[in-house]
Order: C-alpha cells, then structure tokens, then sequence
C-alpha cells in the first residue's frame, strides 16, 4: 500500500495552515515507478520537481540522505530546468527510497503510512518550535487521520525536514 | 597565629630561611608531581561531571615565594613557623603543592569543593577542610587539603599534601592584585590612590560575581524551556509553572494533542502558543458559552481551539472509549466556532481534514 500525489494535496488542501507535507520516500508511489512525465526537474541536482496535480502546481522535493519526500505549495510560474538528466533523478530518488527503507527498519511501522504537516514557526523565528500535524493515511476509509502514537516522537525526528 | 607585633624579633634568622629553602629545592620535583597527580585526577573528576565550566592550573610553590612567605610569617612570629617544625616543611607550609580551579561563579566554587572533598582522601588534620573564606581584605575562595591520590606504580608522592584552591573569575582577578599588592608588597607599600583602587576592584568583582550567577540561573532556565517535554507529568509541570498554581485535568491526553501538532514540545513552544493564563481564562469564558464545566485541560484545550480547530477535530473524532467533557468541549467549540463562521461569512478549511 502506498501514498500518491493525490492523498498529499488532500492533506495539504484539507488544513491550510500547512504549506508541506513530508512523508517517507518509499510511501510515495510516484516515486517507486519510472519517473513520469508529469515531474519536472526544477533544479540542476535533480532534487526538486515541479509536480502538476488537477492544474496546480506543487513542488516535490526529494531528500535522499534522510529517505524523505516533501510536497510543498508551489504557487510560482513554472521555472523548469532541462539540465538535469533523467539517470541522475532516478539515482537521487532511488537513494531517498533506499534511505527511507533503511529509516525504517523491517516492519517498524507495521505498513503504516505517516504524514507530516509542516507550518510556520511558531514564534516567527528560525530555530524555534513551529506548528505540525503528525497523520496516518486509512487506506481503507481513504482519509487521513491523526497519529498519536507510540512511534509520534520518532516519526517527527524522521519526517520533520528543515528546508527552507 | 602571629603572637606579637611588627617590631618584636623575628621568629627565623636569615640564615635558618635559607636552610629551609635550599631542603625545599631538594624536595621540589616532589611537590611537582603531587601537584600534577592531583590536577589530572581532578580534571578527569571535573570532566566526568560535564557541566561544569573551570580553568584548572597546578603548580609547586617558587623558592623565592617560599622565601618570601618565611619572611613574612616569621616577622608576624607565627609560631607554627618554627625551625624545628619547618624541618617536616610539607606539615606546616601546606601549599608547597598546589591546584586551582578558577569556575564562573559562587554556586560553581561550592559544587567543585563538594567535589574535590568527596573524589580524593584528605589528611587527617584539622585544617584540611576549612569553610569559604571570605577575609576583610577582600580575598575570597574556598580552600581544601587534599592527600595526593595512590597510584601502583609511584609512592613517592605517598602522603604528600595538595592545596587546592577553588575560587570564582572574579574572586581570581581581585584575590591575584590583592596578593601581589597588599599581602606581598611587591615592589612598595600600597599608596592611598592604590588602596582605593583596589577596593574599588573588590566591589566590581563581588558585583561580577553576583551578576554572573543571575545570568547562569537564567541561562540554565533558558536551557530547560528548550527541552523537550517528554511526558505529561513534564507538561504539567511546564504548565503549573507558567500559571503559578496546581492544575487540574487530563494532562495525558493533552500531551497527546500537544505532541502531535508542536515539533519540538517544548516549554518555550508553550510560551509561543499563548500566555497559559490568558488561554486558561479565554478558555473557561469558552465553556461557560457552551454550557460546559470544564477543568483546567479542557479550558486550554478550549483556549487554543480557534488556532487548532481542524486538527484537534480530526483528533478527538477517533478517540476510542466514552465521550469524555474533553471531547465534548472540542466538538462544541468547533461547532460554534464553525455557526459563528457561517453567520459572518467567513470561509474556514473543513474540520474532517
């Protein structure tokens, strides 16, 4: 079972407040196929993608040392690179899916899907506390829900990626 | 211990000084290596305790300090300067090896005394632990006698004695002037301009020294507001703290709520979220709205609610058990809130997420 594009804007679409969510890079089934058309390289190191869903864009950007995936609102004019060859995306995406595996450990999570919504800080200042939402995905009733489990503090360790 | 005053004879003759000091010279890598045991016993002590901030320094006494303090004792006829006892000169000049470890401020020159008083043994006399001294003359540490520690592969040093000084920054800086100008005279007699300035000198570093120590307690409160709040009991606490009384409620599931949308959860995050007694206070004017008896957890859970409606819908929806005032007063707050909304127009995001 896996996440797709779609389930991430459904969060991010669901709670405004947020402006991305991170998720592990194995979770996103996007990135467990052949790169597809519709992601495009926004940078050079084939780190970033603008991603186009139902006519608006997001941006994907991939994190490969900490195996994690983040969707972020995009709302600029599509800046894309041709530069970046497609060997050297799928390298940096089969480096975060083997990261997030590692990560991961076998069957910690039990195939749980986690989800981190990501805000502003909460003070207003780098380096402080800001605002999340720790989700799991219920593939069966095809929503997110709000994880307070055990694995919370380790889940926000994992997921919580401090990029600007 | 001086037995008369500064004109009556004094207690050695020059020529006696001397012997001491040249059977000094002859023992003096002795000392050296007592005082260099101790300091790395002590450094190895210091640094196994982590937290604390020194400079350490060791040294054997110079034969011409040595001399000098001879002179000076002998003038004040110190009694326990006498020949016959200075021929066992490490029992009576007890800093012939010394350490001293200078630290940031008063608290600290406690906690390394209480150290250096618990790690090495001290020798059984009755000056080995004196408390703080704080003299007239303004010099202020904390001194203590420490035996050198054993070690299997060295006796030499077997019984000899260590003086270990430990005194704050400040205290270092004052105590040094003090020593060169006014107890050693170096060079001539301090003139009134110099002895103003050197009480002037005093009362700056007491006034360092007392500044220092409010900026490490507020420092060390600093620290502790950044650290995460790893369970309810440590959120209560947080919370009692802010507000200045006991508070009542569920605060495991408050910590619960909190953890899932604060990264990191942390006494300085809960200061950003809102003074606790404002959003206490909003929260049981909330609850009063609502027709609700609410504790302490359910009113700042309430007072935070206009911020966290979405989420803490979406987690009190699949609380599992019976519903609790906790949940109702989530339920009935985002209702209202979501009626006050439609009847003022506003378009806010959908509570299921």
């Amino acid at each position: 079972m896996t996440l797709t594009v779609s389930n991430l804007v459904a969060a991010l679409d669901g709670f405004p407040a947020y402006h991305a969510i991170d998720v592990f890079a194995d979770d996103l089934a996007e990135l467990r196929q052949p790169m597809s058309s519709s992601m495009r390289p926004l940078d050079a190191q084939g780190r970033g993608f603008l991603v186009t869903h139902q006519d608006r864009n997001f941006r994907l950007d991939i994190f490969p040392e900490r195996g994690v995936a983040r969707l972020s609102k995009y709302g600029h004019a599509a800046a894309v690179t041709g530069a970046v060859t497609g060997a050297l995306a799928g390298g940096l995406v089969g480096a975060a899916v083997d990261a997030a595996k590692r990560q991961k450990g076998a069957g910690l999570l039990g195939g749980a899907l986690l989800g981190l919504l990501v805000g502003a800080t909460l003070g207003g200042a780098a380096g402080e506390a800001r605002r999340v939402f720790a989700l799991t995905y219920d593939p069966a009733a095809g929503q997110w829900r709000a994880y307070d489990g055990g694995l919370l503090r380790w889940m926000k360790d994992q997921l919580a990626v401090h990029a600007s | 211990m001086a037995s008369s005053g500064p004109t009556a004879t004094p207690l050695l003759t020059e020529p006696q000084i001397e012997v001491i000091v040249q059977r000094y010279l002859r023992e003096m890598a002795r000392f050296e290596k007592t005082a260099s045991a101790v300091a790395d016993r002590l450094r190895r002590e210091l640094r196994a305790e982590g937290h604390l901030r020194y400079m350490l320094s060791f040294r054997a006494k110079h034969p011409e300090d040595l001399r000098g303090k001879l002179r000076r004792k002998s003038n004040d006829r110190d009694v326990r300067y006498n020949f016959d006892a200075l021929m066992e000169i490490g029992e009576v000049v007890t800093d012939l090896a010394g350490c001293r470890v200078v630290v940031y401020s008063v608290p600290d020159e406690e906690r390394v005394t209480e150290l250096v008083r618990r790690a090495f043994a001290l020798p059984d006399r009755g000056d080995a632990r004196p408390p703080p001294i704080r003299r007239p003359s303004g010099y202020q540490a904390t001194h203590t006698l420490v035996l050198a520690p054993e070690a299997q592969d060295d006796t030499s040093i077997r019984g000899s004695i260590c003086e270990v000084q430990v005194a704050t920054v400040a205290a270092h800086l004052f105590n040094e002037l003090e020593h060169d100008i006014a107890y050693k005279k170096l060079g001539h007699d301090a003139t009134a301009p110099e002895t103003r300035l050197l009480a002037s000198v005093e009362r700056a570093c007491k006034l360092a020294d007392h500044v220092v120590e409010q900026l490490l307690d507020e420092r060390a409160r600093g620290r502790a507001r950044l650290v995460s709040l790893s369970d309810p009991a440590e959120l209560r606490l947080a919370l009692e703290q802010a507000v200045g009384h006991p508070l009542t409620g569920d605060f495991a599931r408050l910590f619960k709520m909190l953890d899932t949308v604060v990264d990191p959860l942390t006494a300085a995050a809960l200061e950003q979220l809102g003074k606790p007694n404002e959003l206490l206070a909003r929260g049981q004017a909330e609850a009063t709205k609502l027709g609700l008896q609410a504790d302490d957890v359910t009113a700042y859970v309430l007072g935070i609610l206009p911020e966290y409606k979405a989420e803490f819908a979406l987690i009190a929806a699949h609380w599992r058990g019976p519903k609790t005032a906790l949940r109702r007063a989530i339920q009935s707050g985002v209702r209202r809130g979501a009626k006050i909304e439609q009847t003022t127009g506003s378009n806010d995001d959908d509570v299921d997420g």
